[in-house]
């Protein structure tokens, strides 16, 4: 019997080892993407032997929701592939490129007699190097604008001068590492260009471990077994945060695993967390927490306690790092702890799919993981020596994009939380929303803005119309197009600023305006944000003279909360497409009035040749 | 067990039925046994066997029939 897809994939979750990949990857090559899981394509090119590292990233990929599909460049016909618009690999229409190259067949010489070259001669080669592999990038980008990822090189395992190299700014390793920054700079001015830090990898696995003379020499192929799963795995991060499948909340517990022991039993001042073993890891644990939160994962904790001596512990314990300040939200109490996240989930407006559990206790791992099963559980188990490990290995928080949003995030969400507390103090919705105070800003095709916007189209499930995703390259070009506007949306209100949490993008098509893309982000969904942007689209589509603005609703089984928007703001269903619902509103018969609870702030706008061509209106209140 | 888990490495990295496995089966006979597909199936040998083939058994166990002797080499019974 052939094992199914399913059968395969479950497996793979418990054992991860080489060969479970392999079967998996078996599985998918016999069955048909369905529509659940839809195809992605991943065109690989390469200078050495990586057939191998195949079926691990088929799994990656199966794991991350898609059916995977492959493509491998004839050995070392890399240049070939990218030149020709008609070659196999554009044939093969892929959703990503991987090159892989190694500087052994890039530069033997580099390589293997590195004394050859005299300090300016290794200079130059780093630089023949460089732009060699620029040349391949740059010739995909002519043809392609899908993200394409790229490795750099690990450091040597030995070097010519051995012991001697470590003394010199110009000698081997250093210059391997200075090729490495320079292929990042030359990549610098492309979008959507990727590192896949073999350097880092390598360090981390070691050379001597990931490295097998063996199978370079009787097949060309530099891995070792043992390098295998873990390379496969950062592709598969790279391939997760391609396509928006990020965790972005941490929910931990309390008790063995936030500190040792059980306040319950061994009090406040009898738990282990301190600068000295065994406290010492459940402190680097929590380091390791704040470390996510610096960079936008949200952070809440569900605990079977006496909520009254868990917050004791978060305020008068000298050794307590993470505080109520670090805390979005949190529920300690006796109740289930399913229940408990699913309101956690709730309240943050986040999908079940972006949330990581971490507990010690295996029976409440298993409870949240049979009841949301979209929740990533991480098991602590064993040595509390290795949780950071476990966390870091099992996390699944890559994103490829960093903002001052997410920076901020944490506090964001808090102040949603006291937001809510004022949702319940007032007496219906539009008087709290008035309460907040809210200020809204609406850009137009703004430079700026384009990191944002392509990072809202990847992560943003909840409140997102189609769910296209797109890349800084893709919105890039959107803003230049003359018939497209994309649209952002800024929002402060008297609690924070929310930053950019709203967009749009809107193709003209002679007299009828598509929106292509509509979406917010799920930390201003119920704040009726969405009729400033209808509105906004309204009176763009009119300046533009149009006469009907059509709208489409691809459900994705995430967002049926938006299913009913456009009936509500008074488009008619004209029919299906084969992707979704299609939606038509004549402008002469709209009248969508502005909200009263938001200020408007009309934001400097550029045309298309980077122009200003509106100044900067006054604040003006609407309504 | 070891033939179990030899006849599951087997169908995974050829691609093949488990039930079409005899000792017979080679390189030859079987379509997916494609030196790429070979290499595959070496490292899961030994990663499922905890063993390491020498350079002339990575390249020489092109049947079942010379795999399960090269384990045999190497302690494993099968």
């Amino acid at each position: 019997m052939y094992v199914s897809a399913d059968e395969s994939l479950d497996r793979l979750r418990k054992e991860g080892d080489y060969r479970t990949y392999v079967e998996v990857a078996g599985a998918f090559n016999n069955a048909s993407a369905e529509a659940h899981r839809p195809p992605l394509r991943l065109a690989w090119l390469r200078n050495v032997t990586i057939e191998p590292l195949i079926p691990v990233i088929s799994g990656e990929v199966a794991l991350a929701g898609f059916t995977p599909k492959s493509y491998v460049g004839h050995f070392d016909n890399i240049l070939q592939d990218a030149l020709d618009p008609n070659s196999d690999l554009y044939q093969f229409n892929p959703d990503a490129i991987v090159l892989i190259q190694w500087l052994e067949i890039l530069a033997p010489k580099f390589v293997n007699r590195f004394l050859t070259f005299d300090r300016e001669g290794a200079k130059s080669e780093v630089a023949r190097i460089t732009a060699s592999v620029g040349d391949v990038v740059g010739a995909l980008r002519r043809h392609t604008d899908k993200p394409i990822l790229l490795n750099n090189f690990p450091l040597p395992p030995y070097t010519a001068l051995g012991i001697l190299d470590g003394q010199e700014v110009h000698y081997q390793t250093q210059l391997v590492i200075e090729l490495n920054r320079s292929l990042m700079n030359e990549v610098k001015q492309w979008r959507d260009v990727f590192i896949v830090d073999y350097m880092q990898f390598f360090g981390r696995i070691g050379t001597a471990h990931a490295l097998d003379p063996r199978l370079w020499h009787v097949a060309r192929m530099p891995f070792s077994r043992e390098a295998l799963v873990p390379l496969g795995q950062l592709y598969g991060r790279f391939i997760r945060a391609l396509n928006g499948v990020t965790r972005k909340c941490l929910i931990l517990d309390c008790d063995n695993t936030l500190w040792g022991g059980v306040i319950g039993e061994d009090l406040a001042s009898g738990i282990q967390l301190s600068d000295d073993y065994p406290g010492s890891c459940f402190k680097s644990l929590q380091q390791h927490a704040l470390a996510l939160k610096d960079r936008g994962i949200i952070l809440a904790l569900c605990s079977k306690n006496n909520e009254q001596d868990v917050l004791q512990v978060l305020q008068n314990h000298p050794d307590m790092l993470i505080k109520e300040k670090d805390l979005a939200t949190w529920r300690i109490n006796w109740d289930n702890k399913a229940a408990n996240i699913r309101s956690i989930v709730e309240e943050l407006n986040i999908g079940f799919d972006s949330v990581v559990y971490v507990d010690d206790s295996s029976f409440e791992c298993d409870l949240v993981q049979t009841y949301l099963p979209d929740v990533n559980v991480i098991h602590l188990t064993g040595e509390p020596t290795h949780y950071v490990n476990l966390l870091n290995e099992k996390g699944g928080f890559d994103s490829l994009s960093y903002s001052n949003e997410d920076r901020r995030r944490t506090e964001m969400y808090k102040a949603e939380t006291h937001r809510q507390e004022l949702q319940r103090s007032a007496d219906n919705i539009e008087d709290y929303l008035a309460q907040l105070e809210m200020q809204a800003e609406i850009g137009l095709n703004d430079p700026f803005a384009v990191s944002r916007v392509a990072q809202l189209t990847q992560k943003t499930n909840q409140f997102n119309l189609t769910t296209r995703r797109y890349t800084q390259g893709d919105i890039e070009s959107f803003v230049k197009d003359p018939q497209v506007d994309v649209l952002h949306l800024k929002l402060t209100d008297r609690i924070s600023d929310l930053g950019i949490i709203g967009a749009s993008i809107i193709r003209y098509v002679e007299n009828e305006a598509h929106i292509d893309t509509l979406l917010l982000s799920c930390r201003a969904i119920g704040r009726r944000i969405e009729d400033v942007i209808l509105h906004k689209l309204q009176s763009l589509s009119s300046e533009r003279g149009c006469e009907v603005i059509c709208a489409q609703f691809i459900p994705t089984g995430r967002n049926q909360q938006v299913e009913a928007l456009y009936p509500s703001f008074g488009f008619s269903q004209v029919g299906n497409d084969a992707d979704g619902s299609v939606w038509v509103l004549k402008l002469s018969a709209a009248e969508f009035k502005p909200p009263k609870w938001v200020a408007l702030i009309d934001s400097p706008s550029l045309d298309k040749s980077g122009q200003k061509f509106r100044a900067p209106s006054t604040k003006r209140a609407l309504g | 067990m070891n033939s179990e888990t030899l006849a599951r490495v087997l169908a995974g990295a050829l691609n093949i039925n488990a039930s079409v496995i005899t000792d017979d089966l080679s390189a030859d006979s079987v379509e997916t046994w494609t030196s790429l597909n070979h290499l595959t199936l070496v490292i899961s040998l030994e990663e499922a066997f905890d063993v390491s083939f020498t350079e002339e058994e990575t390249v020489e166990i092109l049947s079942v029939k010379s795999i399960k002797s090269a384990l045999r080499h190497h302690g494993v019974e099968v």
